[in-house]
């Protein structure tokens, strides 16, 4: 059967979403494996600063692509008008849908990943204390795209 | 200083509840001169110590709070702990205005 244009994007905005996470769950077991401790964060080693930049880039890849992307073309699908809603109304229909377990908590990761990207901390501590709570806000992020997954398996089958 | 009273009271209000009642706040950057237009809102607040987790932590609530009360827009804010001397801490003193 013929997919409709808003499949069809969903199908790409999802595709996408999908490689971000899997190159972040790399990431995440690398970094927990890895264990950076406070005092490193004065002299990393070349593989760390590699490892910290595929799971910043990817992190804050997955959760725009989520936003600007995956959330819109899921509401597109589902035949909802968003050209008229805000941001914040169109979170506010995922969880009213049932899709997001709660618009706040979407916001409140948006807000994490936002401080992780423009901050630049001093210290080690800092910088240690910043890099725990993005690891943190990653996995909620990856857990919210498992739930889009398998609500898109009943919801909008194709 | 380009902000109303309202606004002025509501991110002290912020502050206080993601800081203490003894967190200070200074308003800095392109904000503070009358003959500009727009741009960001760059908050200094003084806290008493905190550890770099709870601080972090803090200030994301705060954020919070100020998406919630003064809508969706560009808000930045320095924490500035005892003994910080960072220059931003620094020209956020001289430059800026207490709220």
């Amino acid at each position: 059967m013929k997919q409709t244009p808003e499949q069809l994007a969903l199908a790409h905005a999802y595709s996408t979403c999908l490689g971000h996470a899997e190159a972040l769950r790399e990431a995440l077991v690398d970094l927990h494996q890895r264990d950076l401790q406070e005092i490193e964060w004065n002299k990393l080693a070349k593989e760390d600063r590699r490892l910290l930049d595929q799971f910043a880039y990817r992190y804050t890849r997955l959760q725009d692509d989520m936003g600007a992307r995956l959330m819109p073309a899921i509401l597109r699908a589902l035949e909802e008008d968003i050209a008229a809603m805000s941001a914040v109304d169109r979170l506010n229909r995922l969880e009213q849908l049932g899709w997001l377990p709660s618009a706040a908590q979407w916001s409140e990761l948006r807000r994490i990943r936002n401080t992780f990207a423009h901050d630049y901390p001093e210290t080690p501590a800092e910088r240690h204390a910043q890099w725990q709570l993005a690891m943190a806000a990653a996995e909620q992020v990856l857990t919210l795209l498992d739930g889009f997954t398998a609500r898109m398996h009943t919801k909008l089958p194709g | 200083m380009r902000l109303s009273p309202e606004q002025i009271a509501q991110i002290r209000q912020s502050a206080t509840e993601s800081f203490g009642p003894e967190a200070r706040v200074w308003l800095f950057g392109s904000r503070v001169d009358d003959s500009k237009r727009g741009g960001d809102i760059d908050l200094l607040v003084q806290t008493r110590a905190l550890s770099a987790d709870a601080a972090l932590q803090r200030k994301i609530r705060m954020l919070g709070l100020l998406e919630a009360r003064l809508g969706e827009r560009k808000i930045d804010i320095v924490i500035e702990q005892p003994g910080d001397m960072r220059p931003i801490v620094c020209v956020a003193h001289e430059t800026g205005l207490a709220l």
